[in-house]
């Protein structure tokens, strides 16, 4: 089965992924959009914040399961965060923590780019 | 409809085991014992060379051949090695260029590479993006120097059929070795290797409900075709190949294949039911392509690709079904599709798309499950996904 390469995890948050979807850009909207030109895979974050909070993140992501469960991840643990911890989340960490094989480590420095695009457009407003 | 059950959709990987498969695997070390050294001249040896020899007529009847002309082997992957490597060795003095396909099984592609090394010339012919091979592209690539060409029966991602016996008196007219791969078809679809005409041909015994581990090289009696040996160390198989014969899985290759001839016409109707409702229950699904011309198919296969799902997730999302993405040969790489690039197929596309094939004890309500599972798993992944920037 397909399921024996994935923790339990990834299969919980591949399957249920709370924070999938779109925050819609107006008032205190922020996207951001990445993608890997080998593999195709793509990540667009939406972020609901004021001047210093994350009060909302979504994702959409066109990619494998791991991506797809660290990508919620990511979300709810931001949510509720200060913004200046976008650019400090530790997505090594994270693939560890989804036991993903090393050969994903593309998927989760895409997820990295993801976050540090979705803080510089914060910075900027 | 919610999928609880695991349901097998990948008999092209590889098929369960008939009972009566199993329970004649079984004689061989219960009531009828046949555990002696079948090259052995005592009691037991000759036992055990008698439920060898029966097996060889059963599977020789499988594809009316004689039973002299079969050479049991461990595969169709060892069988595929032996005919092409073999085939093309034992003609070298004559020529040394090779004909096969881009879209063959990789142990034909990876033979024909062992023959590049060793200097000769390999056309690998890429198919139309139908999956077939037009024969007169096959006949403008044939030359004074072709010895040996290997196309295989039926497409193992796609199902797709090639004209084998076109192929076959095309070989035949100019005396080169005509190979094919019928893993897939071998036990599924009628073959006559004296009619289409074929020279050598390729089985496994666990594609037709039959054991893993054993195999068939057909190597016809005709003058002027044979094999040279990759084995070495014993006078097994008429030295072709030397090794002790595996008595119990022959003799459930055997039955298999016996089963498998009295049940060609009742299995080939199931299996194109089941695909057709298949098809129809997801073919409006936006993107959704089928792979391979459907009416020169395999009913047993259905290979599909839909546009923007990516092709891991979707093996996950489509759990508890167990399906194929493409070769299972393959499935551990994860690499895109070979045999669908070769017909034209994206990176993207091949990586996603998916094989569902289908065996004698598949239902209409798997089929159904199916349906419902596939559907479900493509609305979710594209309400997780985002349409690549700029696509609109």
């Amino acid at each position: 089965m397909a399921s024996a390469r994935y923790s339990e995890l990834v299969q919980r948050r591949f399957r249920e992924a709370r924070h999938a979807g779109e925050i819609d850009r107006e008032p205190g909207g922020f996207a951001a959009y990445v993608e890997e030109g080998g593999s195709g895979a793509r990540i667009r974050l939406t972020a609901a914040a004021d001047k210093a909070t994350l009060r909302a993140l979504r994702f959409q992501v066109f990619g494998c399961p791991h991506l797809i469960a660290a990508a919620d991840l990511v979300c709810e643990r931001l949510e509720g965060r200060p913004v200046k911890e976008l650019a400090g989340f530790d997505c090594g960490a994270l693939r560890e923590e989804l036991d993903a094989p090393l050969e994903k480590s593309g998927r989760f420095l895409l997820l990295q780019d993801a976050l540090d695009a979705l803080a510089v457009t914060l910075d900027a407003a | 409809m919610s999928v609880s059950r695991e349901i097998y959709l990948d008999h092209a990987a590889t098929t369960p085991l008939d009972p009566d498969v199993a329970s004649a695997m079984a004689s061989c070390a219960g009531g009828d014992p046949t555990y002696g050294n079948p090259s052995a001249n005592h009691a037991a040896g000759r036992r055990a060379r008698s439920a060898i020899e029966k097996a060889r007529g059963q599977c020789a009847a499988l594809i009316n051949a004689e039973p002299r002309e079969i050479v049991f082997t461990s595969g169709a992957t060892e069988a595929d090695n032996l005919a092409v490597i073999g085939g093309a060795r034992f003609r070298a003095h004559r020529g040394r260029h090779i004909v096969t396909m881009a879209s063959e099984h990789k142990a034909v592609l990876g033979a024909a590479d062992t023959l590049e090394r060793e200097g000769f010339l390999v056309t690998r012919l890429a198919p139309g993006s139908d999956g077939t091979l037009d024969p007169a592209k096959l006949e403008a690539a044939l030359s004074a120097d072709t010895q040996l060409v290997s196309i295989m029966a039926i497409n193992n991602e796609t199902g797709v059929r090639q004209d084998v016996a076109a192929i076959g008196r095309l070989c035949r007219e100019r005396d080169i070795l005509f190979h094919t791969d019928a893993a897939q078809a071998a036990g599924k679809e009628p073959l006559d290797v004296k009619a289409m005409p074929i020279d050598l041909l390729s089985m496994t015994a666990h594609k037709m409900y039959g054991p893993q581990g054993v195999g068939a090289l057909y190597v016809s009696a005709r003058h002027g075709v044979g094999v040279t040996p990759l084995f070495f160390g014993g006078a097994q198989e008429r030295r072709v190949r030397p090794g002790t014969l595996p008595v119990a899985p022959i003799v459930g290759f055997g039955v298999a294949a016996e089963l498998a001839r009295l049940r060609l016409d009742q299995t080939k109707t199931h299996l194109s039911l089941l695909r057709e409702r298949l098809w129809s229950g997801i073919a409006d699904l936006p993107g959704v392509t089928r792979n391979g011309d459907p009416d020169r198919s395999f009913p047993g296969i259905l290979n599909i690709s839909t546009a923007e799902i990516e092709g891991e997730s979707l093996m996950l999302a489509l759990e508890p079904l167990v399906v194929g993405s493409g070769a299972a040969c393959n499935a551990q790489s994860g690499e895109a599709s070979a045999v669908l690039r070769s017909m034209g197929l994206s990176d993207l596309a091949a990586q996603g798309a998916v094989r569902f094939s289908f065996g004698r004890g598949t239902t209409m309500a798997d089929v159904e499950c199916a349906v419902s599972a596939y559907r479900a798993a493509v609305t979710h992944l594209r309400r997780l996904s985002v349409p690549r920037a700029g696509s609109g």
